[in-house]
């Protein structure tokens, strides 16, 4: 089931031109002149139930803006959301009960009032039965392990502290979709890993959707069943890790520790392959696993060879990605 | 669709607890506003004894007890319909903020007008009651009718909704020009002496009169303080007023409506 359908989804800002200078600001003063910018450029997209999709772009790709369609704070300047059946903008408050969003900059706790207000609060707002809000708090009171912090304001509280809170307020009321806007931003690595955890187990118990945006490349690699990559508002590629290691990463690097005389036979006995081989200290051989198999190599090298230490490297996720923000790739 | 209501109820009484709860964390700013409040209203009494007894019109006792007893009740009125909507929404929408509420499931206006009425709530706690008291001790009032009472409370009701949704409409602004005090600065100066908070309308020249007809001022604070105030009951104006009062909630109302909608599409969420 598809539980969000993006249609054409197009969001354009003015904005004034700004020169620069006393007169570029006198000029700009008395006769501004605008310019417009689309944020996001005509994207169409959609999502089924129960999957983990990350958002991933340079900054200023347009992630942000897209997500806050989706859920419907933001018009969209042409085209439309459905979530679970609602138009996200025309039908914010229906829309607003189905799903959850934690943004990792802001929070959506009431500053001044102890945490657990807010979350009575959410109970009344999203008319959540008794029972249902009693042993969804006390689970996530239990994972997510807030006992500690349940009677401080927000404002006192520590990021990562916060930051549970704020899943825990997005989750209460079972919504089917959860969107997570950098959900891990600033966080240190023993919460990071707790919140991955957690969002995992969410969605594998209760098979809710999941949209995240991160920077963090972890964040992706132990989330997301599907990537999107948006860039200058247009989303440049849509799957998986793996398939998008085989159409831009492919490279895999075998390194050997050998006697000097074996690496010089190796290198002469892979001589028929398409692969680059270099000898520094070690032999590398940096093959693309499209082309050629690695068992076959590695078959080679085992059977005749005497090898001391073997090491084999695929190409970071982190420096395919980089890649496609250089535009060095082309889909 | 009882039971809905009644959540709905619970949902902005819960808004309204959390923004009381919210106040009263910041104590000194209560006790401070309350010592302002009541220097504020001794002074203008102050002035007006002064005025009258300078013109030597003392004998007239009848006028400067009616003054008095108009310009306390625009002080406690004060307390009631003084919200801080506008500079609430503007930090909302200058900082991005107001993303986190639009994503909720509710009433925007009206858990800002809840928002507000938190505030309201503690100011006739720490403001008002003190000040009537106070007021009622030294200077002692007559009212033409004890029914006025009612009235007088009806009407300071539509105050209230008046000036929220001026307030809330200077607010949203924002969606256009990101702050709008500035704008409110301007307005204020206007509103201060077209609603007849600093001198009575009927004191007013003709055509000012006319003037503040025109806009909803009047309706915030000379309808409700007449109303109590006048030494003899003038059916006709009472009802004018209370007329005026409902007539410029709908003008409000929709002006406000349509704001909201072109505004909303204008938004830009601000840093991030």
């Amino acid at each position: 089931m598809e539980i969000i359908q993006v249609n054409g989804l197009t969001k354009e800002y003015k904005l004034t031109k700004r020169n620069l200078g006393f007169w570029g600001a006198a000029k700009s003063f008395v006769k501004p002149e605008y310019e417009t910018i689309k944020a996001v450029d005509n994207i169409s997209f959609n999502i089924e139930k129960g999957k983990i999709v990350g958002f991933i772009g340079p900054n200023g790709a347009g992630k942000s803006t897209t997500i806050k369609m989706m859920v419907g704070i933001l018009a969209p300047t042409c085209g439309n959301v459905k979530v679970n059946g609602f138009d996200s903008y025309r039908e914010r408050k229906k829309n607003a009960k189905s799903y959850g969003l934690v943004f990792g900059q802001r929070t959506q706790l009431w500053w001044d009032i102890p945490i657990f207000e807010t979350f009575s609060l959410l109970k009344e707002m999203y008319s959540i039965e008794d029972e249902v809000y009693k042993s969804n708090l006390e689970m996530f009171i239990e994972i997510l392990n807030m006992k500690s912090f349940l009677n401080k304001p927000t404002r006192q509280l520590s990021l990562g502290q916060r930051m549970r809170a704020d899943l825990c307020a997005a989750l209460l009321h079972n919504p089917e979709v959860l969107f997570l806007d950098e959900p891990t931003i600033g966080l240190d690595i023993s919460v990071k890993e707790n919140i991955r955890k957690f969002i995992l187990e969410v969605n594998k118990e209760r098979n809710t959707t999941i949209i995240l945006t991160t920077h963090d490349v972890s964040d992706i690699e132990q989330l997301s069943q599907e990537i999107m990559v948006i860039d200058v508002g247009r989303i440049i590629y849509r799957g998986n890790l793996v398939s998008l290691r085989e159409v831009y990463g492919g490279k895999t690097v075998i390194t050997i520790k050998a006697d000097e005389s074996v690496m010089i036979d190796i290198a002469y006995d892979l001589d028929q392959y398409p692969l680059d081989i270099s000898i520094e200290g070690d032999l590398s051989v940096e093959f693309d696993k499209n082309i050629i198999d690695s068992t076959s190599i590695l078959n080679k090298i085992f059977s005749t060879h005497q090898i001391k230490g073997m090491k084999i490297e695929e190409t970071p996720v982190e420096e395919i990605i980089k890649n496609i923000y250089r535009h060095e790739l082309h889909v | 669709m009882f039971n809905e209501g009644e959540i709905v109820l619970k949902l902005y009484v819960g808004f309204i607890k959390n923004s009381v709860q919210r106040v009263i964390t910041y104590r000194t700013n209560v006790w401070a506003k309350t010592l302002g409040k009541f220097l504020y209203l001794y002074v203008q009494v102050s002035v007006w004894i002064a005025l009258y007894e300078s013109n030597n019109i003392s004998q007239n006792m009848r006028g400067l007890q009616q003054i008095i007893l108009y310009v306390v009740i625009n002080n406690l009125l004060s307390c009631l319909v003084e919200f801080n909507a506008i500079d609430l929404l503007n930090q909302k929408i200058k900082t991005g903020d107001i993303a986190l509420d639009l994503m909720k499931p509710f009433n925007y206006m009206l858990y800002i007008f809840c928002y507000g009425l938190g505030d309201i709530i503690i100011n006739v706690c720490f403001q008002a009651v003190p000040m009537l008291l106070f007021s009622m001790i030294f200077w002692g009032f007559s009212i033409a009718e004890y029914s006025l009472i009612l009235i007088f409370i009806c009407s300071a009701m539509l105050s209230i909704v008046i000036s929220f949704l001026f307030a809330y409409f200077i607010g949203i602004l924002a969606f256009w020009f990101l702050v709008t005090w500035p704008i409110n600065m301007a307005t204020r100066a206007i509103y201060k002496i077209m609603s007849g908070v600093w001198i009575p309308i009927w004191l007013f020249p003709g055509f000012l009169k006319k003037i503040s007809l025109c806009l909803p001022f009047q309706s915030i604070y000379y309808a409700p303080a007449f109303i109590l105030s006048q030494p003899v009951l003038d059916k006709v104006e009472t009802i004018r007023l209370i007329e005026g009062q409902f007539v410029w909630i709908v003008i409000m109302g929709g002006i406000v409506n349509v704001a909201w909608h072109c505004g909303r599409k204008k938004l830009v969420i601000q840093g991030g």
